[in-house]
């Protein structure tokens, strides 16, 4: 987990593909995007590959822009991290978001009742929220996560205490060899 | 009643609802800002269109079954449409199908070796109850 390191430390031993630190927005999310897209088809990346990185950074971003990972005590522009690695055989996708109490207290909740249910209970849940009835901001406000972890090869997260607040990490890995990088 | 064609951009798809051609498409990338918002006219478009053909079969005073293709041609499309595109094709099943019988079927594009794609179309079938039929492309 990245903040368990020094940035420059993890900057000198990953290859890093993206790396973005402002206000996150959906023009950044677009751009960070299209570079990683050249980038995977420059480098020969499956499709399976690709696609599951692209879903993972669009999920995160639209997160941290939509679903309250974010304070909500005003206006006040907080910045965040996307950052986008290779090592060996895997990708990782690192956010760094700031959050407020209440909000560490309900994605905690939400991860780690991710964490206690095996792929299968977490298929049903993810299948569970698409054909609930009514639609709303609040239940879909897990489907990403949901998506991008019964997607990906693992994740962390974690919170370390920032001012008032906490700086909330979590990437998420994507193996590449397993389908066929050249 | 009018067709509806919308134009799509990098986030949002193109879609072409023509009953007159007997075009039905929504292709494209779909992750726009409000999902619900943009789908919005497809909803109210279909459900117009059932009542149109409703109309039409009662002036032919006919009771004819009729099946349609819908094509979903997505490259990629977020989790909150997923959610959206589950109620469009509950739509067409709880309201077409079984109130105006119009028969929709979903036509579902995927690359051959987007596994992750061809799983989503057979979760989608699997949780609406109509007929999906998988066609690669290049």
């Amino acid at each position: 987990m990245m903040v368990h390191s020094s940035f420059p430390e993890f900057l000198y031993n990953h290859n890093v593909l993206f790396s973005y630190y402002g206000y996150i927005n959906k023009n950044i999310l677009n751009e960070a995007l299209k570079i990683i897209t050249v980038s995977l088809k420059n480098n020969n990346e499956s499709t399976v590959v690709s696609k599951r990185l692209y879903n993972t950074i669009n999920e995160c971003v639209e997160n941290i822009i939509k679903h309250n990972f974010f304070p909500d005590d005003g206006a006040v522009d907080y910045r965040s991290l996307l950052l986008v690695s290779r090592e060996h055989d895997h990708y990782l996708v690192d956010t760094i978001n700031i959050v407020n109490t209440r909000q560490k207290e309900s994605i905690h909740r939400k991860l780690d009742q991710f964490m206690s249910k095996n792929k299968e209970d977490l298929r049903n849940m993810k299948l569970d929220i698409i054909s609930n009835k009514q639609y709303s901001e609040v239940s879909t406000a897990g489907l990403g996560l949901l998506d991008m972890i019964l997607k990906c090869d693992g994740y962390h997260y974690h919170f370390k205490n920032y001012n008032a607040g906490f700086l909330f990490n979590i990437n998420f890995k994507i193996n590449s060899t397993a389908y066929g990088t050249t | 009643m009018e067709p509806l064609n919308i134009k799509g951009d990098d986030i949002s798809p193109d879609i072409v609802l023509n009953h007159y051609e007997n075009i039905f498409s929504i292709s494209g990338e779909s992750r726009p800002e409000n999902p619900l918002k943009y789908y919005e006219r497809v909803f109210s478009w279909f459900n117009d269109y059932f009542n149109y053909f409703y109309v039409l079969n009662d002036m032919r005073d006919s009771d004819i079954v009729v099946t349609k293709k819908l094509k979903i041609d997505l490259d990629y499309f977020n989790s909150t449409s997923a959610k959206v595109l589950f109620d469009l094709f509950t739509l067409l099943v709880n309201t077409g199908a079984k109130k105006f019988r119009i028969n929709f079927e979903i036509d579902w594009y995927y690359h051959a070796d987007d596994l992750d794609m061809l799983d989503a179309g057979k979760e989608m079938e699997a949780l609406c109850g109509i007929t999906f039929n998988y066609i690669t492309k290049d």
